[in-house]
């Protein structure tokens, strides 16, 4: 969790999101309900971002 | 299990993989408990409506691929729970992919259905196709 008002949170919450993203995890937030899309780059307005680990066959 | 940011925040898919460190014993078990919970509550808040009402009744819900509109129905679980549906809603055969870990049944259904309804063929690149022919049974 972090404020966006925050400059130096916001940062962190980026610099996360990279780390996140570079290390294989896709990030989607919610654009409905039911319903979400994948972002590529940070966004500090989206009001949660949610990762998950990259896709195996089972 | 998953990982979110907010006020504007970050879910991760995470809090099974910090079981893997976990140690064992009733500790162990009531953080699985605890993980199962929040996975089943970060489910819930991202299913549709319909979605929900059909998962809390069934154990499964329905979603539409993304590119070829072909509706799969994802039940309860973590392994080859994924069905193909005709067009008719006849069974075609399983798929099974999941997301890298050992996570619980929500975030994996989760992760499952993010990625049906967003990028359908990515998912389906990595994913297991299981059918059972059917014989015709004898009266």
């Amino acid at each position: 969790m972090f404020d966006k008002q925050d400059r130096a949170e916001v940062a962190k919450a980026e610099q996360r999101f990279k780390e996140l993203t570079g290390a294989g995890f896709t990030a989607a937030v919610r654009s409905g309900p039911g319903e979400q899309r994948i972002i590529r780059s940070f966004d500090p307005t989206a009001e949660e971002t949610l990762f998950y680990p990259r896709l195996v066959g089972g | 299990m998953a990982l979110g940011l907010g006020i504007v925040g970050v879910a991760l898919l995470l809090w099974a993989l910090s079981l893997v460190v976990a140690p064992s014993g009733s500790c162990a078990t009531a953080s699985r408990f605890e993980t199962n919970a929040r996975a089943q509550f970060l489910l819930k808040e991202w299913l549709s409506p319909e979605q929900r009402g059909c998962y809390e009744r069934f154990r499964y819900f329905d979603v539409v691929g993304s590119d070829t509109r072909t509706r799969y129905r994802i039940h309860h679980g973590t392994q080859t729970n994924i069905e193909e549906l005709s067009s008719t809603g006849q069974h075609v055969c399983k798929w099974c992919f999941v997301p890298y870990g050992d996570l619980v049944a929500g975030d994996v259904m989760l992760a499952q259905k993010i990625a049906l309804e967003t990028d359908e063929r990515s998912a389906l690149s990595v994913a297991r196709r299981s059918c059972v022919s059917m014989s015709p049974r004898s009266l």
